[in-house]
């Protein structure tokens, strides 16, 4: 049941997040990321479903947290991809960490 | 003194969230380095050359038969006249490959296998990247208004993917290499 959990939420989590970007962007062009208003909504947005996808996967805050601010800071620090740094996160924390681990 | 510094290491997620940033940190700042390098020399980098080189024999390929191709010091364009696609650097899927390889340094298990599924992954991801350039290119020519709604939607969601499928083939892969490698 918690892996079924697992990837039910990994899968709609993913298609939010680039419906998100895809409905941003049909909405108001690619020169939105230059509104800084627009792009802070959208990033606390994301912030917040990523919030609700360790919460429904059952993760701690401190887990939450830690995944956020590495996905932050390569978002902002090297312009790498948010959203696959806290999928690495979840895998890693699903498959290797616990009492289920491939290890 | 490496040794050391290991054992300092705190376990579990922690753990993995220190590797997992280091390494990614040091792989990106390389690229960034290769990058103002490429800059200084005033050319493209080899990297998104190669990607949109390969995208445009894709796309001839699937029958594309006038499919032109061009590069200038910012990316490369292909298409047919009129409709054409710009590549530019953050379409080289090179930062996505960063983030898997990212993924095995910080589960890291054995440095071997490591270092050949990095490899091999960089590579498969590179392919998947390809085969999304040359199906838009394709897209684009046939005029469709699903355009837009691939390049935004379903082939983020297919390169995502793909990376996640490679991620769950690791424990199959290194349990392969051990055995014969």
């Amino acid at each position: 049941m918690s892996r079924l959990r697992f990837w039910l939420s990994t899968f709609i989590m993913l298609n939010i997040y680039v419906f998100l970007s895809f409905i941003v962007t049909a909405k108001n062009g690619y020169e939105v990321n230059s509104i800084h208003s627009h792009w802070l909504t959208v990033a606390m947005v994301k912030v917040f479903f990523t919030y609700l996808y360790f919460h429904i996967t059952r993760r701690t805050f401190f887990q939450f947290a830690l995944a956020a601010i590495m996905g932050i800071a390569v978002r902002l620090g090297m312009g790498g991809s948010f959203l696959l740094v806290v999928l690495a996160c979840q895998f890693y924390l699903e498959f290797y960490d616990g009492p289920q681990s491939l290890r | 003194m490496l040794n050391t510094l290991k054992s300092q290491l705190p376990s579990g997620f922690l753990r993995f969230a220190i590797r997992f940033s280091i390494a990614l940190l040091v792989l990106l700042t390389v690229y960034k380095f290769y990058l103002w390098f490429t800059e200084q020399k005033e050319d493209l980098d080899w990297i998104t050359y190669q990607v949109s080189y390969l995208s445009h024999r894709f796309a001839l390929a699937l029958g594309i038969a006038d499919c032109e191709f061009s590069c200038f010091m910012d990316g490369c364009r292909i298409g047919v006249e009129g409709k054409m696609i710009n590549v530019l650097e953050g379409c080289n899927g090179i930062k996505l490959a960063f983030v898997y390889i990212a993924y095995l340094i910080g589960v890291n298990e054995n440095n071997r296998s490591t270092l050949i599924q990095s490899f091999i992954g960089l590579i498969l991801i590179q392919l998947f990247n390809v085969f999304r350039i040359g199906m838009l290119v394709m897209l684009i020519y046939h005029g469709g208004d699903m355009y837009f709604f691939f390049i935004k939607y379903i082939f983020g969601v297919f390169i995502y993917g793909s990376i996640i499928v490679l991620w769950l083939l690791k424990p199959v892969v290194d349990r392969y290499l051990n055995r014969h490698v």
